[in-house]
């Protein structure tokens, strides 16, 4: 195994370290490490290991074009259903209304000018 | 320019044996076994080991001297980048065995002196090849590093537990 591994402490008290192999970088704790991240060539694994959890602190999940968003009214009873609501959230396209509304506004300055 | 040793008048033979004296002076004469009791700067200015010394900047830390039964400052020398990557934080470097290299065992060499954190020969480490993560990506189709998984099956019999720091009250 050639691979640097980072510790506070070198000795079986130390749970936590950060390894750095050749393709491998992984960050683990627990008594058998089997809470991880492990980011390899082939993706992200991300392991909370038994019976812990994976917490995500936000209200707002996003992917490529489009957006979880959790609020707290979804535990209002009746009115809402629990489950997340997914909308279509495209980067891009703000950037480009971004990008629309300044040319817009330096036109006009142009026209102005004339 | 260059150096003065090479050249061959009298005055300048002179001056390199000059240097060569101030340098042996320099040297260490003296190993001081040390635990660090306490980590102090303008984070930490009063320790109650050395009630009566005011750290304002600097790091210096406050070790008891095995040999001489003393409580002594070392100013520490190097980047403090690489006391706090390596080494960490005072908490981390609180209790640690380490080695003072002076020109005497007076308090103005031994603050002066070279500490640094040496491995002892009695210190029993464990196998770091195994034993770091358990991976289970193969279940989500991402390949293991099979090496480092096969490894953490292994048994090592003859590993010890490391280095523990030594835990007292500060």
């Amino acid at each position: 195994m050639k691979a640097k591994i980072l510790k506070a402490q070198f000795n079986k008290m130390c749970l936590g370290g950060l390894l750095l192999d050749m393709k491998t970088v992984a960050i683990y704790s627990g008594m058998n490490g089997m809470t991880s991240i492990e980011v390899s060539p082939e993706g992200i694994n991300i392991q909370p290991g038994p019976g812990n959890s994976l917490s995500i602190n936000t209200m707002n999940v996003k992917g490529p074009g489009f957006v979880y968003q959790n609020s707290f009214a979804d535990f209002l009873p009746v009115k809402y259903v629990f489950l997340p609501r997914k909308t279509i959230d495209i980067e891009p396209l703000k950037d480009i209304a971004a990008s629309a509304g300044v040319g817009l506004a330096f036109a006009g300055f142009l026209g102005a000018m004339a | 320019m260059g150096g003065r040793i090479g050249r061959k008048s009298v005055f300048s033979q002179e001056i390199a044996n000059i240097d060569y004296i101030n340098n042996q002076y320099k040297k260490v004469s003296e190993t001081l076994h040390c635990l660090v009791l306490d980590v102090c700067g303008a984070h930490n200015p009063s320790t109650k080991f050395l009630p009566e010394r005011k750290f304002k900047t600097g790091i210096y830390l406050i070790v008891g001297i095995e040999e001489t039964g003393s409580i002594a400052a070392v100013y520490w020398n190097k980047c403090y980048d690489y006391l706090r990557s390596l080494y960490g934080t005072d908490e981390n470097i609180i209790g640690r065995r380490c080695v003072v290299e002076t020109a005497s065992r007076s308090s103005w060499d031994i603050e002066d002196g070279c500490i640094e954190f040496r491995e002892g020969k009695r210190n029993k480490y464990s196998d770091e090849s195994r034993g770091t993560y358990v991976s289970l990506s193969s279940i989500c189709g991402i390949s293991q590093n099979h090496e480092i998984q096969i490894k953490n099956y292994e048994e090592n019999q003859s590993e010890g537990i490391g280095e523990i720091w030594h835990r007292f009250e500060k």
